[in-house]
């Protein structure tokens, strides 16, 4: 049926050049491969043949890339995307202590014990074999030093915890694993010609796209069927509460995606959407085009995803975001307008339709919003969290309260507060990073960010420096409502692997 | 045939000339994966095993039984065969059995017996559902399709020797005072029970457990018209109480042994004088035990 439809659109020779395009100079095989690990992994029967699968699909990586850097670079959003894994529980506040339904075991907090951990475990192996291989001479920028620091103290702040410090160990690890990943592509791409940079590069922002649109039809499929669609690949099977805020209504649905949260799909989703328009910008100043409706298409999918999570701080991101954008780049802003105008001209229609769907929608959810700031609205709530987050700031000071441990930590120094009745973090991932870091981790981790900028600065394009800070902006605001800690998205990992590898001029000059 | 073998060896040979091109890294890191993931499967990945708990519905973490129990229309709902299943359709908790005891006209004791997929940890000997630990005398809560089903766990079958169990005769009445709301009216004390209740009670009846077994059965019984006592000036007077009967009973109890005390239902302590209270189906009762001697049964 998709197939006829494709084809009232395109001829099957349209279909097959617009394919060839996006996958000239590219790891195809990997890409397949990719495609069919998410095919597999939706419908498998259980959690230990996951394992296998995704066991055989980083072999495949190796042997298609002839490379186990490659594989690890090429493995790392599927199988973080995809995280299905024996679950491990820990109980922070008992049942009989939440006046709370959706928490009726209890407050828990879970860890997956899954391929993608295995995979940073691994990336932090490899990273170790590989300063031995140089025999420690690792070519490293100041930003890695500043990051590096930030990690040692946040290493301290996990053994220093009075909560549950092998929970926080285990979440602390997986994030070293993650910078472990990072510095080991960065290593590797830096010393790779610019033609299999740029290869590298097409695939893996081709990665990303696949697995956001793995997202898109799940979450699409999710609102349609107004339920979880039943696959193994969803990371819940019941969407949370909705509509139990005064600023909620809860005859609307908010699918959660493959998270298990409306917000953190949209949290994902604008990770994903600047990350692609930054690879973008990038292959696009290499001279490594994509057909301009196949980035409309996939730009245009993103947000009308994010739209249907009805996260109003994630439509702010995008509006201050997008707003910057504007701003910044008032000519081609202008001029990338008239083009759409003119594209789709004769389908109006399909935007009379989309407004039809998504102005009532909106307005709606907005109009709602105006009781966040009486009782039991979002409002009061963060209020509150923020003043308890505050207190353990300032009790924990220097080394907080451990990585991952506000909650049970909150619920120590206040068991009978806020924590009582919404037992979760605070919803801004500004305080929650000092309040479980550390003022000394978060300090060096600012430090990281001025090297970075500086870096950016010095080494980007204007627009890719635009690209670059529209989505900085919007990944910032969407941690200034809620508890997401986006200082090391992939996003920002991707902006600094673009800034590590465009120092290397040699290199650039070869073919 | 041959234009099959052909790209089958040509494919092997391929991928053995791929493997052949990694590098020790290249090899290094599959390895550290594999490795992981070997020692993973030994030391981390569990085993799902089924625990089968006993649960007493409560809507609070109280241990002390007939407190905070659940009203009817709530354990109404609770049925053998309720269950929940996983995102896979596989059955995680299960009710196997369901077992009442009347403790007043409004709330009921109530009993389930659950079968829970859960993980056993051989080392402590416990069983664990959704990172609570299944231990005898925590509050547990569980979601069975509509139903939120929340008590005390009293019993975890299969950890733990099985207790003793023995047979008494059991002799003793039905007292007044537990039995008839106006035993004493008007400075007069009764001795009996209304004879609506006492007409219930014959020989051969039985109290049954969850599994339909008798825990207690009434071997003989004597009824005779019951007294009326008061003082009247400086005279203790008994007359003739026709409403109510005297009603003395032998039983055959099973009691099961806890901490060196034999107990009816694992609640009353079988000593002289202890009250037993008898769910039978047509009526309940309290009754006074005055004397017992086990049996060989």
């Amino acid at each position: 049926m998709i197939q006829a439809w494709l084809h009232t659109l395109l001829t099957r020779w349209q279909i097959i050049r617009l394919y060839h395009l996006i996958t000239k100079h590219t790891y195809s095989s990997a890409l397949w491969s990719t495609f069919l690990f998410c095919a597999v992994s939706a419908v498998i029967p259980s959690n230990k043949l996951f394992f296998v699968v995704a066991t055989l699909y980083l072999l495949s990586l190796v042997l298609i890339t002839k490379s186990i850097y490659k594989a690890v670079l090429f493995a790392f959003i599927p199988l973080g995307l995809i995280n299905i894994g024996q679950i491990y529980i820990t109980t922070v506040i008992p049942i009989n202590a939440v006046r709370n339904v959706v928490n009726f075991q209890g407050r828990q907090l879970y860890f997956h014990f899954s391929p993608f951990f295995v995979l940073q475990l691994t990336s932090i192996f490899l990273f170790l074999a590989e300063i031995a291989k140089r025999k420690g001479k690792v070519k490293l920028s100041l930003a890695h030093v500043f990051l590096f620091i930030s990690f040692f103290f946040s290493t301290i702040s996990v053994f220093n915890s009075e909560q549950f410090p092998s929970y926080s160990f285990t979440i602390m690890i997986g994030t070293i694993g993650s910078i472990s990943w990072l510095t080991l592509v960065q290593l590797h791409l830096r010393e790779s010609t610019k033609t299999e940079k740029n290869i590298l590069l097409k695939t893996f922002l081709l990665i990303i796209i696949l697995m956001s649109s793995v997202q898109i039809s799940v979450g699409l499929g999710q609102y349609i069927r107004k339920s979880t669609l039943n696959l193994r690949i969803e990371q819940t099977t019941v969407i949370p509460n909705f509509g139990q805020g005064a600023d909620e209504d809860g005859t609307q649905f908010r699918p959660v995606g493959l998270q298990t949260h409306a917000n953190s799909l949209a949290n994902s989703q604008i990770i994903f959407l600047f990350s692609a328009l930054v690879l973008f910008q990038y292959l696009r100043e290499k001279n490594v085009h994509f057909p301009w409706g196949f980035e409309v298409l996939i730009v245009g999918t993103m947000i009308i995803l994010i739209f249907l999570t009805q996260s109003r701080a994630a439509y702010l991101s995008l509006g201050l975001g997008g707003g910057l954008f504007l701003l910044s780049q008032q000519l081609l802003s202008q001029k990338q307008i008239l083009k759409l105008r003119s594209a789709f001209q004769s389908k109006i229609f399909v935007f009379i339709l989309l407004a039809f769907f998504f102005v009532p929608m909106i307005s709606n959810r907005l109009l709602y919003s105006l009781n966040s700031f009486g009782a039991g609205g979002g409002f009061t709530t963060r209020q509150e969290l923020e003043k308890l987050s505050l207190l353990l700031i300032q009790k924990h000071t220097l080394w907080g309260v451990g990585p991952a441990m506000f909650i049970p930590a909150a619920f120590k120094e206040s068991p009978t507060g806020i924590i009582q009745y919404f037992p979760e973090s605070v919803h801004q991932g500004f305080l929650l990073f000092v309040s479980e870091h550390g003022v000394l981790s978060f300090s060096f981790l600012m430090a990281f960010y001025v090297a970075l900028f500086k870096d950016i600065e010095r080494r980007l394009s204007p627009l890719m420096r635009t690209n670059v800070y529209a989505g900085i902006v919007a990944t910032c605001c969407m941690m200034f409502f809620h508890p997401f800690q986006n200082f090391l998205t992939t996003f920002i990992l991707i902006i600094w692997l673009v800034v590590y590898i465009q120092d290397n001029k040699k290199n650039n000059e070869k073919p | 045939m041959k234009n099959h073998k052909v790209p089958v060896k040509s494919i092997t040979q391929q991928m053995l000339k791929r493997i052949k091109s990694l590098t020790w890294v290249d090899l290094f890191g599959v390895c550290v994966f594999l490795g992981i993931l070997s020692i993973a499967f030994f030391f981390f990945l569990r085993k799902a095993d089924y625990a089968y708990v006993t649960l007493r519905v409560s809507q609070s973490d109280t241990l002390n039984t007939y407190n905070d129990l659940a009203p009817s229309w709530y354990i109404e709902k609770i049925q053998p065969g309720l269950k929940e299943t996983d995102g896979l359709g596989q059955e995680s908790v299960v009710v196997q059995k369901v077992h009442r005891y009347n403790s007043n006209d409004l709330n009921q004791d109530f009993y389930v017996d659950l079968k829970i997929k859960s993980v056993f940890n051989s080392r402590t000997g416990q069983y664990s559902y959704n990172g609570s630990t299944l231990l005898v005398g925590s509050y547990q809560s569980f979601k069975l399709q509509s139903l939120q089903l929340s008590g005390v766990i009293v019993d975890v079958h299969g950890v733990g020797t099985a207790p003793e169990e023995k047979t008494f005769i059991v002799k003793g009445f039905l007292n007044a005072s537990s039995n008839d709301d106006q035993y004493a009216v008007a400075n007069t004390v009764g001795d009996g029970i209304r004879i609506f209740l006492a007409d219930t009670l014959q020989k051969g009846l039985t109290v049954t457990d969850v599994d339909g077994q008798a825990v207690a059965e009434v071997l003989s019984i004597e009824k005779r018209q019951a007294k009326r006592q008061f003082i009247s000036g400086s005279s203790f007077i008994s007359v003739p109480d026709p409403d109510r009967q005297y009603v003395e009973m032998t039983l055959k109890v099973k009691a099961t042994k806890i901490n060196n005390v034999f107990f009816y239902k694992k609640e009353v302590a079988m000593v002289v004088n202890s009250s037993l209270y008898l769910t039978f189906p047509q009526s309940s009762v309290v009754f006074t035990i005055t004397s017992l001697e086990p049996t060989n049964d």
